[in-house]
């Protein structure tokens, strides 16, 4: 197909998803309004620990609080992207179809398994809650804090969300690509990877140990999500880092996740999957 | 008794079957989660913050936490059980419900307690991290913190049963509140101040906080027990009683 | 039809063709206690299993054909592999002259897969939405999407169910409107495993009237996988029978009844309780008066036979039948173990 057939399929499908969202949360208002403020709690509960801990010592390693929340709220910002495009239907848990043997009702739509999972998880109403608490957070910091926001920088936010989600989503895929291998051991991996991630993100990493900032500016990239984008939007050091970090980062891990989910899915069609369980599959 | 232990034998080896080996990525998942934490303790020590708790404490609180997170915040599969109308078979066994939830729960826990737990609890004086317990009142107090966490996991089913089974719901708001309230990650003695009762008195903080806490050698032991008592005793039949009821409702979803 | 990807395949009229495909499986393997356990736990055994073995058929454009076998025979591995979810170790398929594995999006859009305990239905979502999901998706002219629409909401009866909510379904309602949806882009070719599944005879009735419906007056190639021997013979004109990975027997229902003797069912109602002295065929059972008994009738031809019924006193009726499909593979699957 053309990049511009693409691209019209692409927003055609996300129009699909989002009317199929906002009919969902219509019905059946009340279960989706609990699910938001659920949601809400939730986000709130993940960055309480650090945002209290901050409060009661006046900020944490050379951070004050507002630094402390103003990367707090980034971080849940990000969470809101992710959920805003790929929660519905397991697309951000792929280790979750892979496990339940759901693999197999993409193989049967004429539509090729990049595009449905870019589209499959949208859900602009009911999974929104998180991205607008997170971007309130932000806000909130950002008034505290009275930085001088330009053009350039908003741009310069905007493409740091992108890697960020898009680092997110790589380490999502690639965790998720060892379910094709023991699909009952590790259909919940990638939850087990990303709730790690979200709770290790939460961290200001300035006074850590040299081999911790390493390691979370590396390979597992919990403090290039937050953490160091938040420092160069805040004009603070990066500790000597290059500051393309991120960008290279979420580069390798994309590519690291195309590579092993093709591989897995390979084998999957080798092996086929004689697990089957429907929850979570259009549900 | 043998029911019981089977049931929790099986449950191991659900784990399992597929190979050991493949539980070196929850391991791996829970060294990441608490490194950086101990870390974070040695930082706000470091910055001369005045709190209740010395810096060996604040590490042996999260380090213990971490090699018995399944316990400290018990958490059954019932839900989500309940949504794949799993639930249903567990009434056509001559053995309580609860009795096989629980034994499920307990059969998992084994892997991560043999494989992880175990080891790292011989680990711990390489890393000058003590797991003495200060306290002989830890084990009835972990005790009556694993029970309270059922209690809690099973009105927690209850809730999302009445939420026509929307599992997922009942999970998001479980794992937020749990690990705020519960004092699992941050202990209740370095919250702002005004906030450490009301954190040490609600239902969760008698699960992980409770515990973890008197192994530190913090609080009192006769108020932490008392509380963790009275919860058991308000919670467990609320639970029971709920359960029971509703059970048609958990029988009859689904179709 | 969808539109594009329109690949030609007036060269052939072949819609299905399976060439010499194998397909294999390991199988985990565990032992209970011991030293097998003891070992499982270093290295896990397993066991080679052969789904199919060296098959080969075709299917031409506008049968209806029914793929039969005993459990684990290897019909849901085939039926996979011709949807492209698994591919086979050996030997290569085409579906309307596409490639599963290569071609598989251009394949979707012109073929339909259902799996009986499988639905693709949004279960939180009225059936209408459903359908308004696959419109898009298959991106399916208004035109023939709304011509299917109106077919399948009536020959399946569907018509009151569009504005429930899937998950409100009964089971037969919901494989009625998951049949509707496989339709909805006008398949050339439908696959089916199992679609009657928990169905009651009404379900069932109504599925069959509606395929039998599809295959003649559409021309759409159907093959059906099921253990519903009747409901298969009724339909179907062909069936592949599949034993142990191997195709067992192509052809009519009828050559079945050949190849396992042509046995059939003999009924005598009688005047009195007393079973008549009959020197023919095997006595199946009998009782008020109603007596039933088998007959090979390669053995003994119909003409001995009706001339020794003729030589017994009180018979108030004679039914004649031939012995259900259902018995005739169930003894040629015994045969082939």
């Amino acid at each position: 197909m053309g990049v511009k057939r693409t691209l019209k399929r692409l927003f055609q499908l996300l129009w699909l998803y989002a009317k199929m969202d906002l009919s969902w949360l219509l019905r059946d208002t009340f279960f989706a309004l609990l699910a938001m403020a659920a949601d809400v709690v939730g986000t709130v509960s993940a960055i309480s620990g650090v945002f209290l801990l901050s409060w009661r010592f006046g900020g944490i390693g050379g951070l004050n609080q507002n630094q402390i929340l103003f990367m707090l709220g980034y971080a849940t910002v990000v969470s809101g992207l992710f959920q805003l495009f790929f929660t519905g239907n397991n697309t951000g848990h792929f280790s979750r179809r892979i496990g339940r043997g759901q693999v197999e009702h993409m193989w049967i739509q004429p539509l090729s398994l990049p595009m449905q999972l870019l589209t499959e998880g949208f859900l602009p109403f009911t999974a929104s809650s998180n991205l607008f608490s997170g971007g309130l957070i932000f806000l909130i910091a950002l008034k505290q804090l009275s930085l001088t926001i330009t053009y350039l920088w908003v741009l310069r936010l905007l493409f740091s969300l992108l890697i960020s989600l898009t680092t997110i989503v790589a380490i999502s895929y690639l965790t998720s690509a060892l379910a094709f291998y023991s699909p009952v051991q590790a259909e919940e991996i990638s939850t087990y990877v990303l709730d790690s991630l979200r709770h290790l993100r939460n961290f200001p990493l300035n006074e850590m140990p040299k081999a911790i900032q390493f390691t979370l500016l590396s390979f597992i990239p919990a403090g290039l999500i937050a953490w160091f984008p938040a420092m160069g939007l805040l004009g603070q050091t990066t500790l000597g880092f290059f500051a393309g970090l991120p960008t290279v980062f979420c580069v390798i891990f994309s590519l690291l996740a195309i590579y092993y989910t093709r591989k897995g899915l390979n084998y999957y069609v080798q092996r086929g999957s004689n697990r089957y369980l429907p929850h979570g599959h259009r549900r | 008794m043998k029911v019981f232990l089977k049931t929790m034998q099986m449950a191991y080896w659900g784990q399992t079957n597929e190979g050991h080996i493949y539980l070196i990525p929850r391991i791996f998942v829970k060294l990441l989660y608490v490194i950086p934490l101990l870390f974070l303790w040695k930082i706000v020590v470091a910055q001369g913050a005045t709190i209740e708790l010395t810096l060996p404490q604040l590490l042996s609180y999260t380090y213990l936490q971490t090699l018995l997170t399944d316990l400290l915040v018990v958490q059954t599969e019932a839900s989500s059980w309940n949504y794949e109308g799993k639930l249903i078979g567990f009434f056509t066994r001559p053995f309580g419900v609860l009795r096989q939830l629980i034994a499920q729960t307990m059969g998992t826990w084994g892997p991560m307690l043999l494989f992880f737990s175990l080891p790292m609890f011989f680990l711990a004086p390489v890393f000058g991290i003590s797991m003495i317990s200060q306290s002989p009142w830890f084990w009835l107090s972990l005790l009556l913190c694993v029970s309270l966490g059922f209690a809690i996991d099973f009105i927690f089913v209850c809730v999302t049963i009445h939420l026509r089974g929307m599992a997922w719901l009942g999970y998001v708001i479980r794992l937020s509140v749990a690990a705020l309230f519960s004092g699992s990650v941050i202990p209740f003695q370095v919250m702002p101040a005004f906030l450490i009762r009301f954190f040490q008195i609600q239902p969760f903080g008698s699960l992980a906080g409770a515990p973890l806490s008197l192994f530190v050698g913090q609080g009192d032991p006769m108020f932490i027990l008392g509380l963790q008592i009275f919860w058991n005793l308000l919670l467990w039949p609320i639970a029971v009683t709920w359960f029971q009821r509703s059970q048609e409702k958990m029988v009859a979803y689904g179709g | 039809m969808c539109k594009e990807d329109r690949t030609d395949t007036s060269l052939t009229d072949i819609a299905v063709d399976v060439n010499h495909v194998t397909k294999t499986f390991l199988q985990w393997q565990r032992d209970l206690a011991g030293k097998g356990l003891l070992k499982g736990l270093i290295k896990s055994e397993k066991k080679l299993v052969t789904a199919l073995n060296d098959i080969s058929f075709q299917i031409r454009k506008g049968e209806f054909v029914a793929y039969a076998g005993p459990n684990g025979a290897g019909k849901s591995t085939t039926m996979k592999i011709l949807a492209g979810m698994l591919l086979p170790n050996q030997g290569n398929v085409r579906v309307l002259g596409l490639s599963p594995k290569n071609d598989r999006i251009a394949l979707m859009r012109r073929i339909g897969v259902l799996f009986g305990n499988r639905t693709e239905l949004w279960w939180d979502h009225p059936v209408l939405q459903s359908f308004e999901w696959k419109r898009v998706v298959w991106d399916i002219p208004d035109k023939i999407y709304k011509e299917n629409l109106d077919l399948v909401s009536e020959l399946l009866d569907i018509k009151s169910l569009l504005k429930t909510y899937v998950r409100e379904l009964s089971l037969g309602q919901r494989m009625r409107a998951d049949l509707a949806m496989l339709l909805l882009h006008s398949p050339e070719c439908i696959l089916l495993d199992e679609p009657t599944l928990g169905l009651d005879v009404v379900a069932k009735r109504r599925m069959m009237d509606f395929l039998k419906y599809v295959n003649q007056e559409k021309a759409v190639t159907i093959l059906v996988t099921s253990h519903d021997m009747d409901d298969l013979e009724e339909m179907a004109q062909r069936i592949l029978m599949i034993s142990d990975g191997k195709l067992a027997y192509d052809g009519q229902f009828n050559g079945l009844h050949q190849i396992a003797g042509n046995l059939t069912r003999i009924t005598l109602t009688m005047t009195s309780e007393i079973q008549p002295d009959v020197d023919f065929g095997k006595f199946l059972e009998g009782s008020h008066g109603v007596f039933q008994y088998e007959v090979d009738l390669n053995v003994q031809p119909i003409e001995q036979v009706l001339s020794r019924l003729s030589q017994i006193q009180g018979i108030q009726d004679i039914e004649i039948n031939r012995a259900p499909i259902e018995q005739v593979i169930a003894e040629l699957f015994k045969s082939w173990r």
